[in-house]
């Protein structure tokens, strides 16, 4: 089973959140890294700054409009979103870092229910109520581990 | 409002179907909707009056976990409500800002797509227990618009039938709609417990139901999945699985000392079951495997020992391997994991008694080691479920068209943590590493695992043949189980406090 997280959380425009995204992209993969290896689910996670929309077409844009954050991991997100957030370290880190810049506000990311509901709430990806997601292809449906298997 | 904070939850604030599992032979569990909207601007002032008015009604009813002494209650009810129960009551109990304050799982509702990755109904091709196909066929329009649930226990008939036209009445007179889940031509189509071979502990298939349960302890400074604060909101001390919402805001107000319900109702095809036994495949080389077995039992009861864990008198398989004993038929004292002088923990052995999908196993599976992603504790679960329709005896084959089965209550503090969770490795036993389930082809809860959801995109390469292991180097591979239950209907409720009732009540 496949769960698809497309986190698209739009940014404050002074200064300060601005550097800040850019060290969560610049380090993101550091950061992640031995928390996604361990739980052997995740089959990619990227984090990309999308940027401002340029003022006048041809001009170079400047900033960036927000944080978007790509992953694709095996077993039902609700449940496994427990599995990250209690796996300490980078990526529970790098939510709440992304929701203190968060241009709406984001209630505190204190307990693994404000975790679940914010990844819900910014998700543009969620799980269809029937069927299959008709905005998700996967080339296969085995998990990690499945394709890791001897 | 409690504003002292304690770290463990006063039991006569928390509803007594949490703490208590209730031994009154008889029951019924009344689906309504409530007046009002759940969008803005709310329910009506008229709506709301009559919301209360039915509540205040029923308050006085409502059983707490308090101890009832030497006498219990003839008859006593208890109160759940779904998110969208929730949403439409006053927004002086519970503000519309803070409804968002509620898990994701709780809000959105078991036919929502998160759920389902879960719970696999509407998983694989044409299956029945999909939730279009739930509460006799009105799926959606229960399942969106269902808001409260009346859990109403008696301990004889008569005085059961006197709680329930009371609660009707209530119900009729305040504006609500009554959902009718089952057939109505029997029984009125409501959910009437019943009784299984005249024995009040019996579920079918025949198995003896409600042995092993948390021990819901206060926690005592030590970190368990076992402890109250596990289920009962607002106390995260110590606790493995978080309830929440926990915080100051209105909702972590309403649901503190409350506890969520995964309310299922499952149709056991008892026939099918007995086919099963008594013919487990039409594979000639693995039935003479069976029938070559020497056992001290019938292989019919051995079977249904094997895929259950326990016999059917309640003996575990791990404590009572070649037949059930009297002795041990309450037992819940047992691992599945034995570790050797030097460190190294076998847990494959154990599987000779139990096999690894054996239902009782998946669904706890104690000391057996996980896989990383499962993290570091297997997450527990209340049961509080009855059967409901007519016995059927063991030696019948053929389905008489009633329908029969489990009218289950799994209460947990976290939906997707608990209820979601173990669902989850009943449809896919892929929770140990691969010494125990096959990584490509992983099997499913004997039992429980939803047969024709497996190997569908939520689950890929599930199987459902089914392994027992039978001695250090053989083991018998079932080929195909069947089906065995179709999901009739679900329901994500929160059973909140006697306080909170209190106030919907007004009194
Ligand atoms: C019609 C459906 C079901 C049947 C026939 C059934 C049957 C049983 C039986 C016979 C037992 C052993 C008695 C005991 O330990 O009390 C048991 C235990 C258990 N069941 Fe089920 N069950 C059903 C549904 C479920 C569901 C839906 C869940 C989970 C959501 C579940 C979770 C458990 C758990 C956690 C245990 C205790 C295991 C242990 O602690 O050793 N059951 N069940």
């Amino acid at each position: 089973m496949a769960s698809p997280l497309t986190m698209y959380v739009q940014i404050k425009q002074d200064a300060v959140s601005q550097e800040l995204a850019e060290k969560a992209v610049a380090n993101f993969t550091q950061g992640v890294q031995a928390g996604l290896d361990a739980a052997e689910i995740v089959h990619y996670a990227t984090l990309a700054l999308v940027p401002n929309p340029a003022t006048t077409p041809g001009t170079p844009a400047s900033g960036y409009m927000g944080l978007l954050l790509m992953t694709d991991f095996d077993l039902a997100m609700n449940p496994y979103l427990e599995t990250f957030w209690n796996a300490g370290g980078g990526i529970k880190t790098a939510i709440q870092g992304i929701a203190l810049i968060a241009y709406n506000p984001v209630p505190p990311i204190n307990t693994l229910t404000d975790f679940q509901n914010f990844i819900n709430s910014v998700n543009l990806t969620p799980a269809p109520t029937s069927g299959n997601w008709t905005n998700f292809y996967q080339a296969y449906n085995l998990t990690v581990k499945q394709i890791n298997a001897d | 409002m409690e504003t002292t904070t304690r770290n463990a939850p006063e039991r006569k604030n928390v509803q007594g179907l949490i703490l208590k599992g209730y031994t009154h032979p008889y029951s019924c569990h009344l689906l309504f909707q409530l007046p009002g909207s759940t969008q803005s601007p709310g329910s009506t002032p008229t709506e709301l009056s009559q919301q209360q008015t039915f509540f205040k009604a029923l308050y006085s009813h409502v059983q707490s976990a308090e101890d009832w002494g030497v006498y219990k209650p003839v008859s006593m009810l208890n109160i759940g409500l779904t998110f969208n129960g929730i949403s439409k009551l006053d927004p002086a109990i519970i503000r519309q800002q803070d409804l968002q304050r509620f898990p994701v799982t709780f809000r959105e509702g078991p036919a929502s797509g998160g759920s389902q990755q879960s719970l696999g109904d509407n998983a694989g091709k044409n299956n029945k227990s999909n939730p279009q196909n739930w509460w006799n066929g009105q799926g959606d329009a229960v399942t969106n618009n269902l808001d409260c649930i009346v859990h109403i226990y008696s301990l004889t008939e008569e005085d059961l039938e006197i709680l329930i036209a009371y609660v009707l009445d209530a119900a009729k007179t305040n504006g609500l709609t009554e959902f009718i889940p089952l057939l109505p031509a029997i029984k009125n189509g409501r959910l009437y417990q019943s009784i299984v071979d005249k024995d009040p502990a019996k579920i079918h298939f025949g198995y003896t139901d409600g042995i092993s349960e948390p021990s819901l302890k206060p926690s005592e400074g030590t970190p368990s999945a076992e402890s109250n604060n596990n289920f009962v909101i607002g106390y995260p001390q110590d606790a493995l699985t978080v309830p929440g919402p926990t915080g100051e805001d209105t909702a972590s107000i309403f649901a503190k000392d409350g506890c969520y319900n995964g309310f299922r109702v499952i149709h056991q095809d008892v026939a099918a079951f007995n086919r099963f036994l008594k013919n487990p495949t039409t594979d000639p080389a693995v039935m003479q495997q069976l029938q070559q077995l020497k056992l001290e039992t019938s292989l019919e009861e051995w079977l249904a020992a094997k895929m259950c864990g326990r016999w059917r008198n309640g003996s575990p398989l791990m404590l009572s391997p070649d037949k059930p004993a009297h002795e041990t038929s309450h037992e819940e004292n047992f691992n599945y994991s034995v570790t050797d002088a030097s460190g190294h923990k076998d847990d494959i052995t154990s599987s000779l008694r139990c096999p690894f999908s054996a239902h009782t196993r998946v669904a706890n599976p104690r000391d057996q080691q996980m896989v990383a992603a499962e993290g570091t504790f297997v997450p527990r679960i209340v049961r509080r479920g009855v059967p409901y329709g007519p016995t059927m005896d063991d030696q019948v084959v053929v389905d008489d068209g009633q329908d029969r089965g489990l009218i289950g209550l799994f209460l947990c503090g976290d939906l997707a943590g608990q209820f979601e969770k173990i669902y989850g490795w009943m449809n896919n036993n892929n929770f140990s590493g691969k010494e125990i389930f096959s990584v490509r082809k992983p099997p499913q809860d004997a039992l429980l695992g939803d047969k024709t959801a497996a190997n569908s995109d939520a689950f890929p390469g599930t199987v459902t043949s089914f392994i027992i292991p039978v001695d250090a180097n053989n083991k018998i591979t079932i080929p195909t189980l069947p089906n065995f239950l179709v999901t009739r209907g679900t329901a994500y409720c929160l059973l909140p406090s006697m306080e909170t009732l209190g106030r919907m009540a007004g009194v």
